[in-house]
């Protein structure tokens, strides 16, 4: 397990390496430049190429940038926050879209777990349409609908939370926005859950504990839901990234400085290293992620010995 | 389980950790006692501190909260003497020396003539790569030295009834030589890598959420400052313009910013104002700059082709739909940017309008251009899709009233760079025409009549080019106009007429509003259409 | 084996060990095909064939819903912004009267005959036409995500599932870089090679757009490979191919069509997104998406102009689920009598 865990965790680094080449090479090709203002000559355009080091070629700037990003040296913004050093904008914009997209996914595998396992336990009933209905409505409004919904009653009819992210009191100013980025994850685990718990229930060997006599939340809970785990943890590893790397609408919409608004400012902005950067970060949870999730497939399910593929 | 749970309650752990660092990131720290505190929206983040990097509005005024010119702008874009105590001007009208007053950077040390002269070195410098290293040439600078400590001399090449009020752009300003290059590639990225010497310092600025001023006691004013205007000023970053508003109406914010949709519903609420800004909307036709071989922009050459466009777009209707504060476009200059010399009536009322709508004479010009090229006149239209839902909206209506007139015409929606890309940047002139602004750099016309002559490549992009144009334009810059401000005037009148009536070379379509409400507990935010707006002059009403 | 073969039983070769006087006769049931036993699961179950029924109005009104009054898509009626809706009939029972905050917005506006059943937007076009012919566009986009869904994610998860080891370790390394950047920064680029329109939409799906499934797909075939039925049929001599498609595929076949209904609404969005980014449907055309992230503008102050595609999609979606569920039971055996 532990060889197995080992090379995985280089070809991981492999990967790692070749996205951001082929982040460099996306960027070569982006139509404009990060010094697009209409006021600026060619001339000048030119200098700033010159100054920043972007006039040398794809490689060479590729294999600067490795050598750089080892001392931590991310480069700095053209276009954003010109001349920031891009680590020290990342450094505190992180943490908040960490603990903004930990809290939704918290909210959202919570209530999607109990929506998923009620709908099953009462299938055919109201009470899984109700659930349905929810897990579809969840999926259908967009998270920024959501969003501007709470901002509205929670925080501005009710005055029971801030509307906007506020610094001095951050946990409570992103519960709102948890709750409207949960909404998704929410659909999508209860959707999930409902199915495999399904499965897992019609299978003979829930018939076994049944007929042993288990009390019905053991049942669920030691036996039942374990086997359903497998597939929802492979929805939660891309939905966990995606919430981790922050939502650019969610972020406009609360006010937040997170790393969502910043990669799609990036992006719009032709801002390079801002763009490659977001990424990385992107990139690398994403695959410890992915890692993480086939290395726990082994620990959950006995049946599967992630160890023998390797 | 308890891996699930373990896994929890790492999530949960990552939560206060992280919690815990944004909260303890740069607060604007005790104050003790409270201060008038001043809280403004501004919907764009600061660029940059370095008034010479910066480029835009919200840098800008940044830039003019913390940091004294030889001017400052009053409410009505009158030049005060800030650092300046007064200036003379010579009998030609060409040499100004202007008397520093006794100021202080925040570090203690004298605000000097050589600052300045420090300061516009380092804008001109190609090595700073300036946006705006074109400022001293435009304002026809043509020497400028600091006689002794408190005497800055510059000279014109050519009389400038605009270059005292310019004074007060961010450009100009000074700059302390021993700071900046102690500080190197450090300087302005923190508010401790920045030198004041205005009204107020920058006390912390956390980009994407907040930057706070607040009073600057070494400023020669402070006196005056303490008693009267706000104390602290703090700009919050919201973009969002429905979360912003409710922001306000939970008092949390002291002026909003207002979209078009927002407008009919709070057009009556105490505060509502409509401001103009100085961004001119206009199309930019293709009819020079064919270099793509582009069936659409070959038609451009046509002058019905143009001048239909010209008749068939209803301006009116579109301001009224934007209802952001946009108006009809009159012209190509915009409303309150120059005033007569003579008269002091504004550019707009003197020259009244030049463009008109007209559907039937609209369809007139289009039967005639279709006659003359033998087919329908097909092409697409070139917008930005992230600049703004004015745009987009304004793009669907140009479309609506050309087709109206008769052409077919596809809309081709970009994001800004690569609109920039397709228009004019390494001329590549890959377009028909476009939906395009340009916003003035100062008050003067010659910001906007410069874009259209024949010789200016970078921003000429559908490559106007006509003899009678580049005449009038000479004359008023280099000629007659030189050294006469009304024959000048009168030129650039002409000019006007000419590029826009006679030739139809640009459709100007709409001057760019903003309608916002200030809270009546505050009062002195100062808009400048043709220059930076003005913060620092806030009063708190009691 | 030659003996074994040639050997022939006869019907006294074999005799009951005890209980002798106990006859069991079987009956014979008419053999009934894979596809008839799916149909007859289907047409049971009453929430899906309510959904299949409203995905057929919608496809209805999708292709018949913009020729239904004189308005198009684009035609702007002057004057006539925001309005809101009003439904001749309705109307005289005290829905949809054209009221706004207490006024009548037809009558102020002087407007006699004309009649916008689900209004205006900013721009005065009529939101009814309007959200047909977005429906349209966006129909066409679920289906293909759909088939994206399928083809590529669900077959690319199989193979790569099932085969396991070096085969498996290097797809789901394409699959990793692919995905591992994000994917606005992939479509933004597309801009440079697509034109803007439905097909660079699918283009986009087709780049980015299956990796949820795929990774779905191998997870289930994870889970279901060692079970004791895939060694049965592989002690048999079964082929890959058909060990793949014909025992694992359809034991995994529920999962994978909700997954595939699921990707729906995120693909419907990712082409709102591509109209900001100007690779969508060009404007003025309109898509679901591209309606709902106009409506949100005006969420606070018109809210209809939100909540009607909001709508719109909210029952498509259910409608999706409900008629994927009947599906998902009809093809799983083990779904039956429960």
């Amino acid at each position: 397990m532990k060889k197995y865990i080992m090379k995985r965790v280089m070809i991981s680094v492999a990967t790692l390496l070749v996205i951001i080449l082929v982040l460099f090479l996306l960027m070569d090709l982006m139509p404009g430049t990060p010094f697009n203002d209409e006021k600026l000559t060619e001339a000048q355009l030119a200098l700033l190429y010159q100054k920043y080091g972007l006039d040398k070629p794809l490689l060479v700037r590729f294999f600067l940038y490795l050598k750089n990003m080892l001392t931590g040296d991310l480069g700095v913004s053209y276009a954003i926050n010109k001349n920031f050093a891009i680590s020290d904008m990342i450094k505190g914009r992180l943490g908040i879209s960490l603990a903004v997209g930990a809290m939704a996914m918290i909210f959202g595998t919570i209530l999607g777990l109990i929506l998923g396992i009620l709908a099953a336990l009462n299938h055919n009933t109201w009470i899984d349409n109700l659930c349905s209905v929810i897990s579809v409505v969840g999926v259908s409004v967009p998270s920024y609908v959501c969003a501007l919904l709470l901002c509205y009653y929670v925080a501005y009819k009710l005055k029971l939370l801030p509307i906007l992210y506020n610094q001095t009191m951050p946990f409570k100013s992103l519960i709102l926005p948890a709750l409207a980025l949960s909404v998704s994850p929410t659909a999508n685990i209860a959707r999930f859950t409902r199915s495999e718990m399904l499965d897992v229930l019609n299978s003979d060997y829930i018939l076994l504990v049944q007929s042993k006599g288990v009390k019905q939340y053991r049942m669920i809970i030691r036996h039942a839901l374990r086997n359903t785990l497998i597939p929802i943890i492979t929805v939660m590893g891309p939905l966990l990234v995606n919430l981790l790397t922050g939502s650019s609408v969610i972020e406009r919409i609360f006010g937040i400085p997170g790393i969502g608004l910043l990669m799609i400012s990036g992006i719009q902005q032709n801002d390079y290293n801002v763009t490659i950067a977001c990424s990385f970060i992107y990139s690398v949870m994403y695959i410890a992620v992915m890692l993480f999730v086939d290395i726990l497939y082994g620990v959950i399910d006995p049946r599967i010995r992630v160890a023998k593929e390797g | 389980m308890k891996k699930l749970l373990s896994l929890l309650m790492i999530l949960l752990l990552l939560v206060g950790c992280s919690g815990g660092n944004g909260g303890g990131g740069e607060s604007g720290g005790n104050e003790g006692a409270a201060l008038r505190t001043v809280t403004v929206q501004a919907p764009t983040p600061i660029i940059s501190m370095d008034h010479h990097i910066a480029t835009d509005g919200t840098s800008f005024i940044a830039a003019t909260m913390c940091i004294s010119g030889l001017m400052e702008l009053d409410e009505n874009g009158n030049p005060l003497p800030d650092m300046a105590e007064s200036y003379d001007l010579s009998d030609d009208g060409l040499t100004y020396t202007f008397h520093l007053r006794d100021a202080q950077w925040s570090n203690g040390d004298p605000v000097t003539a050589h600052d300045f002269v420090y300061g516009w070195n380092r804008l001109v410098d190609p090595d700073t790569a300036s946006d705006y290293s074109w400022m001293l040439e435009t304002a026809s600078v043509e020497s400028y030295e600091a006689v002794d400590d408190k005497t800055f001399v510059v000279k014109l090449a050519t009389p400038s009834g605009f270059f005292v009020a310019l004074t007060a752009f961010p450009s100009f300003f000074p700059m302390n030589q021993k700071f900046v290059e102690e500080k190197g590639d450090q300087y302005s990225l923190t508010v401790n890598d920045l030198l004041y010497n205005g009204p107020y310092t920058m006390t912390s600025w956390t980009s994407g959420y907040s930057f706070e001023f607040e009073l600057n006691p070494t400023y020669w004013n402070a006196e005056k400052y303490k008693n009267e205007y706000a104390e602290k000023v703090v700009f919050r970053e919201i973009t969002d313009t429905q979360t912003a508003l409710m922001e306000y109406e939970s008092g949390n914010l002291d002026n909003v910013t207002l979209s078009g949709e927002q407008v009919d519903a709070n057009k009556d609420v105490e505060g509502f104002v409509n401001r103009l800004a100085g961004y001119m909307y206009y199309l930019s036709i293709n009819m020079g700059n064919n270099v793509h071989n582009r069936t659409g922009a070959a038609d451009m050459a046509n002058a019905n082709v143009r001048q239909a466009m010209l008749y068939a777009i209803d301006r009116e209707d579109i301001a009224r739909v934007l209802n952001d504060g946009s108006v009809a476009a009159g012209g190509i200059i915009p409303i309150g940017l120059a005033s007569n010399p003579s008269t002091g009536k504004d550019y707009r009322e003197d020259a009244g309008q030049v463009v008109a709508y007209d559907p039937d004479l609209a369809k007139e010009f289009y039967k005639k251009a279709v006659d003359e090229l033998g087919h329908e006149v097909t092409f697409e239209l070139l917008y930005g899709t992230d600049e703004g839902d004015s745009i987009i909206k304004a793009a669907e209506r140009v479309q609506f009233y050309l087709e109206q007139a008769g052409f077919k015409v596809n809309l081709n929606g970009k994001p800004k760079k690569e609109r920039l890309d397709l228009a004019g940047n390494a001329n590549n002139h890959d377009y028909d025409v476009m939906l395009t602004r340009w916003g003035p750099d100062y008050g003067d016309p010659q910001t906007y009549m410069d874009l259209f002559v024949s010789t200016n490549t970078s921003n000429n992009d559908g490559g106007y080019n006509s003899g009678e144009y580049d005449g009038l334009v000479g004359d008023a810059e280099k000629g007659a106009g030189a050294t006469d401000a009304d024959v000048r005037w009168k030129d650039f009148l002409d000019a006007e007429i000419q590029l826009v009536k006679t030739d139809a070379a640009v459709v100007p379509v709409f001057q760019a509003g903003g309608a916002m409400i200030i809270s009546p507990s505050i009062s002195g935010i100062e808009f400048h259409s043709a220059a930076v707006d003005s913060y620092r002059h806030i009063v708190v009403n009691k | 084996m030659s003996e074994i073969k040639n050997h022939e039983f006869l019907p006294d070769d074999f005799e009951f060990a005890h209980e002798a006087g106990e006859k069991l006769i079987d009956k014979n049931y008419k053999a009934s095909s894979y596809w008839k036993d799916v149909w007859g699961n289907f047409s049971k179950n009453k929430g899906a064939l309510i959904g299949a029924v409203i995905i057929f109005i919608i496809i209805l009104l999708a292709i018949f819903g913009p020729g239904m009054n004189p308005h198009t898509y684009k035609s702007i009626n002057l004057g006539h912004e925001c309005i809101v809706p009003r439904i001749p009939g309705l109307e005289k029972i005290g829905i949809a009267k054209g009221y706004f905050k207490g006024n009548d917005q037809y009558a102020a506006k002087g407007i006699k005959d004309i009649y916008y059943w689900f209004g205006t937007d900013t721009q005065g076009r009529d939101i009814f036409t309007r959200v047909w012919a977005g429906a349209r566009v966006s129909l066409i986009i679920a289906f293909a995500a759909v088939l994206v869904d399928i083809f590529i994610g669900m077959v690319y998860g199989l193979v790569s599932g099932f085969i396991g080891g070096r085969t498996d370790m290097i797809l789901q390394r394409i699959a990793e870089i692919l995905n591992g950047i994000p994917t606005l920064v992939v479509v933004t680029l597309l801009g440079l090679v697509l034109k803007p329109g439905i097909s660079s939409i699918i283009f986009s799906l087709v780049l980015t757009g299956w990796i949820g499934m795929e990774r779905i797909a191998r997870a289930q075939v994870l889970k279901v490979k060692e079970q004791e039925y895939i060694l049965a049929s592989t002690t048999l001599g079964a082929s890959k191919f058909r060990l793949i498609f014909k025992e694992v595929l359809p034991n995994i076949f529920g999962q994978v069509i909700i997954t595939s209904m699921f990707s729906i609404p995120s693909a419907i969005f990712l082409e709102a997104y591509l109209s900001f980014l100007g690779l969508g449907v060009p404007a003025p055309l309109a898509s679901l998406g591209s309606l709902v992230s106009d409506g949100y503008k005006s969420m606070t102050t018109y809210s209809y102009i939100l909540i009607i595609p909001v709508v719109v999609l909210g029952i498509l979606m259910l409608c999706f689920n409900l008629f994927a569920d009947g599906l998902r039971d009809a093809f799983d055996p083990k779904m039956l009598n429960k």
